[in-house]
């Protein structure tokens, strides 16, 4: 009796394991038929591309919102159209005689201009440079020789000095007696420099600061 | 070599190339869409936009022209 039961138990085992090792090398499952759902003319690189096109449009379209974001926020910090406006200021040559000083307003500030004779041009050439406390020859200070464009501000403690006076002949500041030569130049005075020249431009008989 | 492979072998293969592609594509879509929608609009608007009311003011006047210069 225990013999056969033994018996039966090893030829159980025996079948048991056989069946395990036969469906650890083949699987039952049985793999649905998907053909019904292919495409008749299947053509892997054009889903691919689908694929690839949609999510690139999905970058291209975030970058350029990216980018006009960026934009906006640039485009605010520069000067707007009416600053720009306010920049620059026009001055017609032709109405200033020889020798005459014009003062126009630029940003606030006064801006000399003047048509310098052809005795004031070779007299501020004749001043020899080194002896000057803020030297700077006449070219150095001038586009052109007979136009003389430069800030009014005195470079001491900001007054507007005075044209024609003084004892070179150019322009005194009032407030503690800076004398200025007609090149503008510092000759006697607590003024430190020369007066400022502003970035101008002139074409032809028009005068642009700024 | 069909076209969809070309596509996919010229801009998608490489990553590179496919990034390139999509900023590249980035500026140029911004300028024309902008030309595109602003074509649109004006189509729709015909007769309606300052050019041509512009225009019909210039025959029967032309004090309303020295106002916008």
């Amino acid at each position: 009796m225990l013999s056969l039961r033994s018996t039966i138990s090893k030829t159980l085992n025996k079948t048991v394991s056989k069946q395990f090792q036969q469906s650890a090398l083949k699987s039952t499952y049985q793999t649905p038929n998907f053909n019904k759902y292919l495409k008749d003319h299947k053509d892997a690189d054009k889903s691919r591309n689908y694929t690839y096109v949609m999510i690139g449009g999905l970058g291209l379209l975030s970058s350029a919102g990216a980018k006009s974001t960026v934009e906006t926020f640039i485009s605010s910090m520069s000067a707007s159209a009416d600053v720009l406006a306010m920049a620059k200021v026009e001055v017609d040559l032709s109405s200033i005689p020889e020798g005459k000083n014009v003062i126009v307003k630029w940003q606030g500030k006064p801006v000399f201009v003047r048509h310098r004779t052809g005795e004031e041009i070779s007299e501020a050439n004749s001043i020899d440079v080194s002896s000057l406390k803020d030297p700077q020859t006449d070219s150095d200070r001038v586009k052109q020789p007979e136009w003389l464009v430069m800030l009014g501000v005195c470079t001491h403690l900001g007054c507007v000095p005075i044209g024609e006076s003084g004892d070179f002949g150019g322009w005194f500041c009032p407030c503690h007696g800076s004398h200025y030569d007609i090149s503008g130049r510092i000759r006697r005075g607590p003024a430190p420099l020369n007066l400022e020249i502003p970035t101008y431009e002139i074409n032809g008989s028009t005068l642009v600061v700024g | 070599m069909s076209f969809q492979s070309v596509i996919y072998n010229t801009f998608f293969k490489r990553n590179a190339t496919y990034v390139t592609a999509v900023l590249f594509g980035a500026f140029a879509f911004q300028p024309s869409y902008d030309t595109f929608i602003t074509r649109f609009i004006e189509n729709n608007n015909k007769g309606k936009l300052w050019s041509d009311v512009k225009a019909k003011l210039g025959a029967s006047g032309e004090d309303e022209d020295e106002d916008d210069e």
